[in-house]
């Protein structure tokens, strides 16, 4: 009896065994020995619920910061007329933007340009990883879809303009690289490739975004802005009736006026979200890390912290003193009140004796931490739209006194300025100068300026002229062969890495 | 797989206490991959909407779905030798390594959105000898001494690089440039910058000579290695120097003469270079930085040039930052690494003491001796960490302020019970 138990019992063992077996092996499947990292966030396991897409969307904003911040008001302000910089002998450390504005910067200069470059492709990484993804969010609403989508092609435009205005012809990475055996490009596609991928995004873009936002989401792209984008993309295209047809379509924003400070108003952080803002950079003062710092970058840097009012930072060395105005640009004042909101001739040091340098106060609003201010940069804003419906109304034919005339009039009654009449500006190419000359002043410091010259056309000739007046002033400094703009230093070289790395053609210098 | 060839017949009677002859060949892998480096990892960037913190994530790398292990092919070839009563022992080891699939770094087009991703890249040859020898020189009953000495050649060379690329810049300067080069038919990491020809003496000098565009009379004089008449990053780099040494050596000697015990441990290396990471600051006259005395050489004016080589204080800055030739300093040495001198105490002493079974004093110092002609504080300092992220793997030899090594004294005293 107890023999035959015995036996039993092993071949119910068997038995079991096979089907313990059976189930190990049937479990033994891919997700069984590829284990996700438990202690940090990695790619498979994200982009997959609303919040986590939206939290990418963000991200795709970083970049624009970060550009803004340190490179784009070296290459559309400094690199124009408008401004220059303070010569800090006591530390060369950023050599390479004096080199920008003297016209001498070559394809090796990463620390400047190749930064240009990095940081849009990599907003432009950030958005296409949204555009792959988004389509397979669960539970994802429709209208939030259609936003983030339309917030990452503005965005990816607005990195793409700025690239091809720069550099001219770049790759045009519209998806994202699955390996790093992908990462090669294949080479460069045109200026007009490139820009016709902006207007592509820019189309949709407009169509998919809201006008407004509830106020707590206050910074994110809107409608408004891709639309504003998309017809300076046509108008640099030369597009200009096409460009006319959307500018008309932007609605909603208004010209703060009434007191003799509202242009001062358009900028002050008090008044974020004001409704002459179409886009802003976002900052947030108060928190480390978040905050802008313009104030401290354009203060100049023998002033202490007289301009800043910063008492923990006395000393502003070399990180200070960049995009000083130049005398170029002081002449361009008539003057009127704007004059005074954005820059000052120059300070009042401690001993009561005038400083004779130049600077930029627009953004000059206090500080919230020491070295952290809460000031947003402007991108687009309304009196830009109604100086480019100008534009465009007078480069198809000149009307005296004309809707352009009242448009333009409409800016400087605000500043404080008489009408400009068709006495003054008798035909199309004397109101032309008269509209870029109004932008200049209007627009100046917000980095509109290098793109204005080139639209203008006279580039070449406005910053020769300008050179030579910054040698006369500068001899001392300025490094022999500074200035000498041809048509080939319009666009800036494409970085040295670059052409090493991925085989791009260089452009020609 | 061995052979004692002494025991063979023709040998049998021979001075040869030892011959042996090994062979081995073996294939193996190196799974020595981070954990999860195949996928991408999402890191922080917050942005701000409505004057509030907006949480944004994004990848902070790109994955390779594709990574796998290296794979190496190894043939060891070794003689042993045992002469005198096995008094001397030699021991030569040849090794050849080849391995495939190498893991590297490589930097990868910023337009994908990131600037370096691991792969796997590439077919390395590592091959060396390797020699020993033992040797009991003395052997008294009171006297003893004995001898080691080893040395090693060891070579590496890149057969291929993944990609159809013959070469990779690997590292990153404080200017954003690379610091290695790695080719095919070349060592991995070679040192990769501009090659320093002095200053640029008087006006004549600067006039005749090519340029950068920063560049002032005074200023520094880079060679022009691509001949276009510009002095330009990268394109005007080359190799400048490299890491690995011809061979590496150590010496043991060890004596004991009644109760006296000494025993003393040199070590060196001869060739091989580094590159000194810390002169990017310590050379650099920006005018925010400490810098070395050599300083007070510098140009002045063509009246008073300074040492020919250490450039004025105006233009040029941000070339001068570079990796140069200035950088690479040979790391040969001679060290003392460790000498010891102790004397144990006479049995009959322990005897009356009865519960000591052993006591030893001793003196000891480590590293009092070195010598070099190696400016920082340690020539054999190795890359602790590359600026541009990644692997270290290309970019070997970069001394970025290492610690020197400390010396050491030693008194002690052993107690066995």
């Amino acid at each position: 009896m107890e023999a035959t138990k015995y036996k039993i019992n092993w071949k119910m063992f068997n038995k079991v065994l096979t089907a313990v077996l059976l189930v190990v092996t049937c479990s033994c499947s891919d997700s069984f020995l590829e284990l996700e990292p438990e202690t940090f966030l990695i790619e498979q396991s994200f982009f997959n619920t609303p919040t986590q897409i939206e939290q990418t969307v963000n991200a795709s904003y970083r970049s624009l910061r970060n550009l803004t911040d340190l490179e784009y008001w070296v290459f559309l302000e400094m690199r124009s007329d408008n401004t220059t910089f303070q010569f800090f002998e006591a530390d060369r450390g950023e050599e390479n933007r004096g080199l920008v504005d003297y016209f001498l910067i070559d394809a090796s200069h990463d620390r400047s340009m190749g930064r240009l470059w990095n940081k849009s492709y990599d907003g432009i990484a950030t958005c296409d990883i949204v555009i792959e993804n988004v389509d397979n969010i669960e539970g994802l609403d429709n209208a939030k879809r259609d936003q983030f989508v339309g917030e990452v092609k503005f965005l990816r435009a607005l990195y793409y303009y700025n690239l091809a205005l720069q550099f001219g012809g770049v790759p045009l990475e519209l998806s994202t690289n699955p390996s790093p055996e992908e990462a090669s490009t294949e080479g460069r596609a045109s200026r007009d490739a490139v820009l016709q991928s902006v207007s592509d995004d820019l189309l949709e873009a407009a169509d998919l975004l809201p006008d407004s936002y509830d106020a707590f989401e206050n910074g994110r792209a809107t409608s408004g802005a891709a639309k504003t984008l998309l017809a300076k993309v046509y108008m640099m295209q030369g597009n200009y009736a096409e460009a006319l047809n959307v500018l008309n379509t932007i609605t909603g924003y208004n010209l703060l006026t009434g007191s003799p400070t509202s242009y001062r108003d358009v900028f002050d952080p008090a008044n974020k979200g004001n409704s002459e803002i179409i886009f802003d950079v976002q900052y947030l003062g108060s928190e480390e890390g978040l905050g802008s710092n313009f104030m401290y970058q354009f203060a100049p840097n023998n002033s202490g912290n007289i301009v800043t009012g910063d008492p923990q930072l006395l000393n502003l060395g070399g990180g200070s003193g960049w995009n000083t105005p130049t005398q170029d640009m002081m002449r361009a004042y008539e003057p009127d009140l704007r004059m005074d909101i954005s820059m000052q001739p120059g300070f009042t040091d401690n001993e009561g004796d005038f400083v004779d340098q130049p600077y930029v106060s627009k953004y000059n609003f206090g500080f919230e931490l020491s070295g952290s201010t809460n000031v947003n940069f402007p991108v687009f804003r309304y009196a830009d739209v109604l100086l480019m419906r100008a534009e465009c109304l007078n480069e198809q034919g000149y009307v005296a006194g004309g809707e352009a005339f009242d448009l333009v009039n409409q800016i400087r009654n605000r500043a404080g300025l008489a009408d400009l009449t068709p006495a003054e500006a008798p035909n199309q190419q004397d109101f032309r100068d008269a509209i870029f000359q109004e932008r200049r002043v209007e627009l100046a410091f917000e980095n509109h300026r290098w793109y204005d010259l080139l639209r203008l056309g006279e580039a070449v000739s406005i910053m020769n002229a300008h050179g030579q007046e910054e040698i006369q002033l500068r001899a001392n400094i300025i490094p022999a062969g500074a200035y000498q703009v041809t048509e080939n230093k319009l666009l800036l070289p494409i970085p040295q890495r670059e052409v090493t790395i991925d085989n791009l053609e260089q452009n020609p210098q | 797989m061995g052979w004692r060839i002494n025991e063979e017949w023709f040998l049998r009677e021979s001075f040869f206490d030892n011959l042996k002859l090994r062979a081995s060949y073996g294939l193996s892998g190196n799974f020595n991959i981070g954990n999860y480096s195949y996928i991408a990892t999402i890191g922080t960037t917050n942005y701000v909407f409505g004057d509030r913190i907006a949480n944004g994530r994004r990848p902070t790398a790109l994955g390779n779905p594709n990574l796998t292990w290296e794979e190496s092919r190894q043939l060891d070839v070794g003689l042993d030798i045992g002469v005198f009563d096995n008094r001397l022992n030699l021991t030569i080891d040849y090794y050849r390594r080849n391995t495939e699939n190498m893991l590297i770094d490589i930097p990868i087009p910023f337009s994908s959105g990131f600037d370096a991703a691991t792969i796997n890249g590439g077919e390395i040859l590592n091959q060396g000898l390797e020699i020993a020898i033992n040797s009991r020189n003395l052997v008294k009953e009171d006297f003893n001494w004995t001898t080691n000495f080893n040395i090693a050649f060891n070579r590496n060379e890149v057969l291929a690089l993944r990609g159809g690329s013959d070469f990779i810049l690997s590292g990153r300067s404080g200017e954003g440039k690379p610091t290695h080069i790695t080719r095919v038919g070349r060592p991995i990491g070679e040192f990769y910058g501009y090659i320093i020809e002095g200053v640029y003496m008087d006006q004549e000098d600067f006039d005749n000579s090519p340029k950068h565009s920063s560049s002032v009379v005074g200023s520094i004089k880079y060679r022009d290695v691509n001949g276009d008449g510009v002095i330009e990053a990268v394109n005007d780099f080359d190799v400048i120097g490299s890491p690995y040494p011809d061979f590496i050596f150590g010496l043991t000697n060890t004596v004991t003469y009644k109760d006296f015990d000494l025993n003393v441990v040199i070590d060196g290396q001869y060739g091989g270079e580094l590159l000194i990471g810390a002169k990017q600051f310590l050379d650099n006259i920006d005018g925010i930085f400490n810098v070395t005395t050599d300083v007070l050489n510098r140009w002045r004016s063509p009246e008073n040039p300074g040492d020919g080589i250490t450039l004025t204080t105006n233009g040029a800055r941000v070339i001068y930052r570079d990796v140069n030739s200035s950088w690479v300093e040979n790391s040969s040495f001679l060290r003392f690494r460790n000498i010891t001198l102790g004397y144990s105490l006479p049995r009959k002493i322990l005897n009356q003491i009865g519960f000591v079974k052993r006591a030893r004093i001793y003196a000891s110092t480590n590293n009092i001796l070195t010598i070099t002609n190696y400016s920082g504080g340690n020539p054999q300092a190795t890359s602790r960490f590359n600026r541009g992220g990644g692997s270290l793997s290309l970019s070997p030899g970069l001394d970025f302020t290492s610690y020197p090594l400390a010396k050491t004294y030693i008194l002690g005293v052993n107690f066995s019970f």
